[in-house]
């Protein structure tokens, strides 16, 4: 299984899991770490995986920040326009995330762009060398 | 480097995690004084601490590029010393601001909407990103509230901030050394304690991440002699010398820091778009960060170093938009209050600093030393920005976002917070300046004098930090019994009860907040009687109390509420609770030892009859 289809997989499980623990209102604290983990990790884990940056400690800080910022404008959006449910909230939040791992998938086994293309950094130190 | 050399370096974690763990077991916050948990802090705290700290010296003397993570762990242990002793210990959320942040959640909670237009507390109903994300998080987590969340806020902000504060130093030079000791600098200085359960904190990360990424990737080329301004003044023979001495300086400095990734276009569009996203989140969540972001973006691009030019302008509107939609009710009076305090710089500064001679002589030495930390920290940094301008270096970037925020100053008092606020985003940049005080070694190494500089900053900024940060804990520390208070209240008051509060410092307005007229004797932050508008004399109280336009009344006296009583002489509000106690108009319906909760006897008996 490629990379692109286990984080594809995990992101549908992790989802799936999600919507099942606050649609049979699972008391667990099982539950509460896959929230927060999940609320914090995979929508931006989605996203920055469509980006393929090379550092991926760069990618994992950006993919806290994307998953706090797309929590925070669904939550706002829905609350602005009077149509908030936490229900509602975590089916956008899982759908943002399934569509964004889904179009990995898609681009990387019919890519229009090569994603293998020499993108590593350039490191040198203050003496030049 | 060998993995059992990695060990080797990583050995002092343990020793530290042990007395750590040590002195957990002996601290009893309940003895803290006006010195707040230094008060309280063994032996064992500081020895572990050391450990940490010759920890970190270690790692840097053996970085390498296998292991430049190493220091990371070191970073990462003393935010875990620092920011998660609070929560361990006391058991409950900390900081009173943060239960009224409880509040909105469970307002949303409740009614499954925000309010703009509300009395109480309108502001969050304004910019309610934040409260609506934590929201959700607690009801997919199943939590019921978001005390747990919030009590370990501090300790997940902090790790948050020192990921983005390395990938913005990251962008300002190569040296791996520097860039760990900027790191390093940044979480033992960041006293000004915005990093509690607040859509500020959430707002402060995704300000440094967004200015990483400018510079990362959308770095600029602007020199001097490139820059419109600078082109003119060369037709002065002395500028063009003064041009081509910076000029060099800073050319050395961008090719030193060329770390910067071959980004392909498709990936800076997403990078832009995470940017953008980011900005929307900060617009909706906070009213001060995106006014600074602004400020930073602009003063990037004018200068040339951030050459994604329509950033300030994306910046601009999204702050206009909503200022104009979400936040229209609280924007006015906010627009008001800046255009009245506008230029006002030493009004605005001087609302942030308390007369300390006032106050108790702990108080004192606790304002004392925060300021002194903050006037160090400025002072070392320039130090540091001289020291590394001599050794060919000027970093525009860095030395511009270190100066932006203070154009704040002149904008707005900030409810007599602006200056520690304009302190707090200008610290990575400082931070940065303060690393590069530690001498450099022509072969690179890092022996004894490195050592010795690093250990000996360390040492001096710990000292300052430990007492600034830790030193109003006194008043940030609630006994459960005191929740319980509120908890009591909560249970037997009807919507529309009045609560007389002494001040408001203790866990308050975290449930149906919005039902119940608060009444302070004493308003924030550690006001004084005569700067209340309200008397606190018996008769007024029994007055407001049996108001019958309220269906119940309630007084309540706590610890945590006295804790911010430290001024001398205001002891004797203490002696309200023996006038309440001994006054037959009271009834006591809720005593702990930390907390009395009253009522007027005649409402009680008039419910009985």
């Amino acid at each position: 299984m490629t990379s692109e289809r286990t984080a594809w997989f995990v992101l549908i499980v992790a989802t799936g899991i999600l919507w099942a623990f606050y649609g049979l209102n699972v008391d667990s604290p099982l539950r509460a770490v896959v929230a927060v983990a999940y609320l914090l990790i995979a929508p931006g884990w989605a996203v920055m995986n469509l980006l393929d940056l090379d550092q991926r400690w760069v990618a994992a800080l950006l993919a806290v920040a994307a998953s706090l910022g797309i929590t925070t404008v669904v939550a706002t959006a829905l609350l602005v326009a009077n149509v908030w449910t936490p229900g509602r909230a975590l089916a956008v939040v899982g759908c943002i995330t399934l569509l964004a791992a889904g179009t990995r998938l898609v681009i990387t086994s019919d890519s229009p762009f090569p994603m293998t293309t020499e993108t590593a950094g350039v490191e040198r130190h203050e003496d030049g060398s | 480097m060998s993995d059992r050399r990695h060990l080797l370096v990583l050995s002092p974690i343990l020793p530290a995690v042990v007395l750590w763990l040590i002195a957990l077991q002996d601290i009893d916050p309940a003895q803290m004084t006006d010195l707040g948990l230094i008060a309280v802090l063994p032996a064992t705290f500081y020895l572990a601490i050391a450990c940490v700290v010759l920890g970190f010296c270690w790692s840097l003397a053996t970085l390498d590029d296998d292991t430049p993570w190493l220091p990371g762990v070191y970073v990462a242990a003393w935010i875990t010393i620092v920011h998660a002793s609070p929560t361990l210990i006391y058991g409950t959320l900390r900081y009173a601001w943060a239960w009224k942040h409880l509040g909105i959640i469970e307002y949303i909670q409740r009614t499954g909407r925000i309010d703009p237009n509300i009395e109480a507390l309108p502001v969050y109903h304004s910019w309610p990103g934040f409260f609506g994300a934590a929201t959700m998080l607690i009801e997919a987590a199943g939590l019921g509230d978001a005390q747990t969340i919030a009590s370990w806020s501090p300790f997940f902000f902090e790790l948050l901030f020192a990921g983005a504060v390395l990938l913005l130093l990251r962008t300002a030079s190569s040296d791996l050394r520097l860039i760990w000791l900027g790191v390093w600098f940044f979480s033992l200085t960041n006293w000004v304690g915005q990093d509690y359960f607040s859509p500020q904190a959430m707002g402060y990360f995704m300000f440094l991440v967004i200015l990483a990424l400018c510079l990362w990737a959308f770095p600029g080329r602007g020199t001097l002699a490139s820059h419109p301004v600078g082109d003119w003044l060369q037709r002065w023979a002395l500028w063009r010398k003064i041009t081509h001495w910076l000029d060099s300086r800073i050319t050395r400095s961008r090719e030193a820091a060329v770390w910067l990734p071959t980004l392909r276009w498709e990936q800076r569009a997403g990078l832009l778009l995470i940017v953008v996203l980011l900005m929307v989140s900060i617009n909706v969540s906070h009213q001060l960060t995106p006014a600074i972001l602004f400020l930073a973006l602009v003063t990037l691009v004018v200068c040339g170093q951030c050459s994604a030019l329509s950033l300030p302008i994306i910046a601009g509107v999204l702050i206009a938009e909503w200022l104009v939609t979400g936040a229209e009710t609280v924007a006015t009076i906010g627009i008001r209050n800046i255009i009245s305090t506008f230029g006002q710089t030493n009004d605005n500064i001087g609302t942030n600093l308390i007369d300390a001679s006032k106050f108790t002589p702990g108080f004192r030495l606790i304002s004392n030393m925060a300021r002194g930390l903050t006037a160090a920290v400025g002072l070392l940094a320039v130090l540091g920005w001289l020291l590394r301008l001599r050794r060919g270096f000027l970093d525009v970037p860095m030395t511009l976002l270190w100066l932006a925020p203070v154009g704040l100053l002149g904008l707005s008092s900030y409810g007599g917070e602006i200056l520690f606020r304009v302190f707090f985003f200008a610290l990575p940049f400082m931070a940065f300046y303060i690393g590069a005080l530690v001498p450099e070694d022509s072969k690179g190494r890092f022996r004894w004098r490195q050592w010795l500089v690093t250990a000996g900053l360390s040492a001096l900024l710990i000292t300052g930090f430990l007492y600034a940060y830790y030193g109003h804990e006194d008043s940030n520390y609630f006994a459960s019994d005191e929740v319980a208070a509120s908890d009591y209240i909560d249970s037997v008051a009807p919507a529309g009860t009045v609560l007389i509060e002494v001040t408001p410092n203790y866990p308050s307005r975290y449930r149906r907040y919005e039902q119940y007229t608060y009444i302070p004797l004493i308003s924030w932050p550690r006001g004084t009687v005569e700067e209340s508008e309200n008397s606190y004399t018996l008769e007024r109280i029994v007055e407001i109390m049996a108001d019958p336009r309220y269906p119940a009344a309630y007084l309540i006296v706590s610890d945590g509420q006295l804790a911010t009583l430290s001024v001398p002489g205001l002891e004797s509000i203490v002696d309200i609770e023996r006038e309440l106690a001994a006054s037959d108009q009271f009834t006591i319906v809720y005593e702990s030892p930390t907390a009395e909760v009253f009522t007027l006897t005649s409402r009680m008996s008039g419910a009985s009859s």
